[in-house]
């Protein structure tokens, strides 16, 4: 199969709501710690401090808070590799358990209900000014600072997440089946050269706030004076990792495990290094399972 | 009576076994339900049988044949025990307030109150609901930040459930909104059952001076048991199936305090492509289901020929 990127790419950003930083004299967090205390300060008249995707086995609770957490406290998240069956998981590593324990600490500033908050209930909770910060897709963006979808958006910022303003790659990618007919195979380049062009692709981030792949869009003038946290999206992008285990088919199920083992501390019933182990086992077993792990 | 013994093997003839230019157009009526059985039950129940003891390559697209190597892994693993008590509880303590509230509630609206068949048309609403539009309402009414739950909980000083997001509390919630629907099923059958009771046993009662409490404990639930052994028995079996409404409402969370049998088998055949897994746990679940369904009946014709 041929595959190039397209449709759309993104990562992860911080959101924040700048007056609520302005009136607590706050400067943007560029350390975890910071980002901790900085939620503790902000978490007041009605607002939460910071918000989390906690909902039990949601991708995007591990994929943004936990994975960003992690690979900026300096995780590596596999060792060896799925080809020579020596793929092992590293989520009872420092950085692994000092990421979760992290958001364990957020879900004290964050809404009495975040524990089932998905990443559409944090993100609208944000969009109507109940929540002071979030990390999260930056295709929220989109909704967020459209003022007919969102309260906050003339006072929400973006930036890049603390300390290593790294992340999670995420996209979508379209392919042509190298067994497809011929003809079928030149009418789907037509197709792919179309939706891949600079200028679909700038009609499509202004029209539907999708993120782009091309830096000329990123850093666009014109573009980003549309939507304006294009350009902070562009760096982040360009430094985010791909997902170790993107590549194996039990890559969802990984996720999921992961993201049920995690709720477990989240709400209180284990600890973070008990979770991490719990979903370190879990993946043992998928990874030897799949062929991954002798 | 019959003239003759060939009048008698005719009749005989007549009774058992239908005229053979007739047969034909019996198989040809038939054929359509046959064949649409065929289809749609046999031939799944057959090859998901058949998945339960393979897996398959996702990248390969091929099966294996793993023998019991999927039921090992369930019955081995560390979730599947807590997802069969989740299943069962919310099994049978759902069923249990079910048939208590819809009996309840039927001998309440058989007393032939002004306006009862408007309330009773309101009741029933709630079963003409599909299961993922419960789950979604309810995640709605529940929602921390807007939902009319918890704001009326904080107004009268109660504060914040986590009806949703607290493991304590999860499967509660489920029980509460499963019974929410189908309570009105209980009611309708029994309701309906309590219309066609013979009058003359009521006068009977009344004539040996019962009063309420015994016209109920020893006539009307008597009586009423076939249909409420009837409505049971088939809300056990869709609690036991219980999906959408757990995928509106909690997704299985959290953790795994609200996961089912039922959710457990499509989350790991449709989010994580392990059919032959899967299988396995939809074969678990046919299994239970017709130990459950034989046990009951025969408990229930036991205690028949005993009454009898």
């Amino acid at each position: 199969m041929y595959l190039i990127p397209g449709l759309h790419g993104g990562s992860v950003l911080l959101f924040y709501r700048k007056d609520l930083f302005a009136k607590a004299g706050l400067r943007l967090p560029t350390t975890w710690t910071a980002y901790l205390n900085a939620a503790k300060k902000l978490n007041t008249g009605g607002v939460a401090g910071n918000s989390i995707v906690a909902k039990s086995g949601d991708v995007s609770m591990f994929l943004c808070d936990w994975y960003t957490r992690f690979v900026n406290m300096g995780g590596i998240l596999m060792s060896g590799s799925p080809v020579t069956k020596n793929f092992t998981p590293r989520l009872t590593s420092p950085a692994a358990v000092a990421a979760l324990q992290h958001m364990v600490e957020c879900v004290k500033y964050a809404s009495p209900g975040v524990l089932s908050y998905d990443f559409t209930v944090s993100a609208n909770a944000f969009s109507a000014g109940k929540t002071a910060m979030m990390i999260v897709w930056s295709t929220t963006a989109g909704p967020v600072y459209n003022p007919k979808t969102s309260k906050v958006a003339k006072t929400v910022g973006v930036a890049v997440p603390p300390v290593k303003g790294q992340a999670v790659r995420g996209g979508w990618g379209m392919g042509i089946p190298k067994n497809a007919p011929a003809g079928n195979k030149d009418a789907a380049w037509t197709v792919i050269t179309y939706l891949t062009s600079k200028e679909w692709e700038r009609y499509q981030t202004l029209k539907y706030q999708t993120d782009p792949t091309r830096n000329s869009t990123f850093y666009s003038t014109a573009m980003n004076k549309a939507l304006p946290y294009l350009s902070t999206a562009g760096k982040v992008f360009a430094k985010a990792r791909i997902l170790e285990i993107a590549n194996i088919p039990e890559a969802f199920e990984l996720i999921t495990d992961a993201a049920v083992e995690f709720s477990a501390a989240l709400n209180g019933s284990a600890t973070a290094a008990q979770a991490c182990k719990n979903a370190n086992d879990k993946w043992i077993s998928v990874l030897k399972r799949g062929g991954h792990l002798k | 009576m019959a003239a003759t013994a060939g009048d008698a093997g005719r009749i005989r003839g007549s009774r058992a076994r239908l005229p053979t230019q007739g047969r034909g157009e019996v198989l040809l009526l038939l054929a359509p339900c046959a064949l649409y059985l065929a289809a749609f039950s046999i031939f799944p129940l057959i090859t998901s049988l058949v998945r339960s003891f393979e897996d398959y390559n996702t990248q390969t697209d091929t099966w294996r044949w793993v023998g019991l190597q999927n039921y090992s892994e369930l019955i081995h693993s560390s979730d599947f025990w807590t997802v069969v008590e989740n299943t069962v509880l919310l099994t049978v303590v759902g069923v249990a307030i079910q048939v208590v509230l819809g009996t309840a509630l039927a001998l309440f609206f058989n007393q032939q109150l002004r306006g009862g068949s408007i309330v009773r048309g309101i009741l029933i609403l709630p079963m003409l609901l599909t299961p993922i539009v419960v789950g979604l309402m309810w995640r709605a009414l529940l929602d921390p930040n807007w939902g009319l739950l918890n704001w009326i909980f904080v107004q009268v000083g109660i504060g914040q459930v986590g009806w949703l997001s607290d493991p304590n509390v999860a499967l509660w919630t489920l029980v509460v909104a499963d019974s929410w629907q189908w309570t009105p099923f209980v009611f309708v059958i029994v309701y309906a059952r309590l219309q066609a009771l013979p009058h003359e046993v009521f006068e009977a009662g009344s004539v040996d001076g019962a009063n309420w409490f015994q016209w109920t404990m020893y006539l009307t639930l008597p009586l009423l048991m076939p249909a409420i052994v009837f409505a049971a028995v088939f809300r056990a079996i869709d609690a036991f199936r219980t999906f959408d409404l757990v995928y509106g409402l909690t997704n299985g969370g959290p953790g795994e305090s609200t996961t089912t049998l039922s959710f457990q088998a499509f989350q790991n055949g449709f989010e994580f492509q392990h059919y032959g897994y899967a299988s396995a746990i939809s074969y678990v679940m046919v299994l239970a289901a017709a130990i459950g369904v034989t046990l009951l009946f025969k408990v229930v014709k036991v205690r028949r020929l005993e009454t009898a």
